[in-house]
């Protein structure tokens, strides 16, 4: 036995500083995630991220219940029930008619009456 | 005799034997509120204050020095996991030293299922980097140690290495291994009689007061 050894110092952990340090900073690496979720759970956020998952879940009930409902719905109402963009905007019916055809009428026949011929 | 009682910050002992953690002005209880908060100097705080005796504490269950660190790691985490389980902030020390024996004691048990296992099945602990000389006679040395303070029960382990190591009063070490004062001192004697009497003179024992 080493005759300078007289007791249990070299048992000291701090015998060796950068080990000791090295323990210290492991140790708070590993606290790290634990301490930040602390810290987000007392920040202001904190409610607000509470509310966004079942907000979330709860829009995302309301589409899939939108969704089935337009499927369920049959066609014919669903375009019965449509308005043309022009009907919509106060066209009249005659242009209306012309545009959805496609027809490249003279501006005189649109303006006349129906059943009018133009010169 | 040492008049700290405990959570309160440390202060120097008067017969100059502790090696203690660097003085902080804040109480445990004002740090176990802090770190609830999720503050990481108060958190550090902690560590820094109640490091030895954690790791003197999981020396004497492991008899490892590698096992010992990673039982304090490991020991310091579930203690911030559990903090809001703390009811009794001066007692946080006394708590903190039980999660370090309750992680010692389930790392041993992991061990023994390892060492049931065949060689190729183990994973080699990693080695670490050490000045080469000092070192080596520092292992020398801490391996004898270690050796003989295997003979001892676990509580004559602890009371020997925190009274001779951290330092800590009979009244510290009563609180934190959950006997008396008196019975602390009863430990120290068996404890350092048994070392006497296997390593031989080179032991000293110092006054027990």
């Amino acid at each position: 036995m080493n005759e300078r050894w007289r007791d249990l110092s070299p048992l000291d952990p701090e015998r060796d500083p950068e080990r000791w340090e090295a323990l210290m900073r492991r140790t708070r690496a590993a606290a790290a995630g634990e301490l930040s979720r602390r810290a987000f759970a007392v920040s202001p956020a904190a409610p607000l991220a509470r509310w966004v998952r079942p907000a979330l879940a709860m829009a995302a009930s309301l589409a899939v219940a939108a969704g089935g409902v337009l499927a369920l719905t049959p066609a014919s109402a669903q375009t019965a029930a449509a308005p043309g963009v022009a009907e919509a905007m106060g066209m009249p019916y005659a242009m209306t008619v012309s545009a959805e055809e496609g027809a490249n009428d003279a501006a005189d026949r649109l303006l006349l009456p129906d059943g009018v011929e133009g010169r | 005799m040492l008049t700290i009682r405990a959570g309160e910050p440390p202060r120097p002992a008067p017969h100059d034997r502790s090696r203690r953690a660097p003085l902080h002005t804040e109480t445990d209880a004002r740090l176990i509120e802090r770190a609830r908060r999720g503050e990481g100097d108060a958190f550090d705080a902690l560590m820094r204050r109640h490091m030895r005796a954690a790791y003197a504490v999981a020396l004497a269950q492991t008899g490892d020095r590698d096992d010992a660190e990673d039982v304090c790691q490991d020991a310091f985490v579930t203690a911030l996991q559990r903090l809001d389980e703390v009811r009794r902030p001066e007692a946080f020390v006394g708590w903190l030293l039980q999660i370090v024996r309750n992680r010692a004691h389930n790392l041993r048990r992991h061990q023994r299922v390892r060492s049931a296992l065949p060689l190729d099945a183990a994973e080699e602990a990693p080695a670490r980097a050490r000045g080469p000389a000092r070192e080596a006679e520092d292992a020398e040395l801490r391996a004898r140690l270690l050796e003989a303070l295997e003979n001892l029960t676990p509580t004559q382990r602890e009371v020997v290495l925190l009274y001779d190591v951290q330092g800590w009063s009979h009244r510290e070490i009563a609180a934190a291994v959950g006997t008396t004062e008196g019975a602390a001192r009863v430990h120290l004697h068996h404890g350092r009689r048994a070392l006497r009497a296997l390593l031989g003179p080179t032991y000293r024992e110092e006054d027990t007061p």
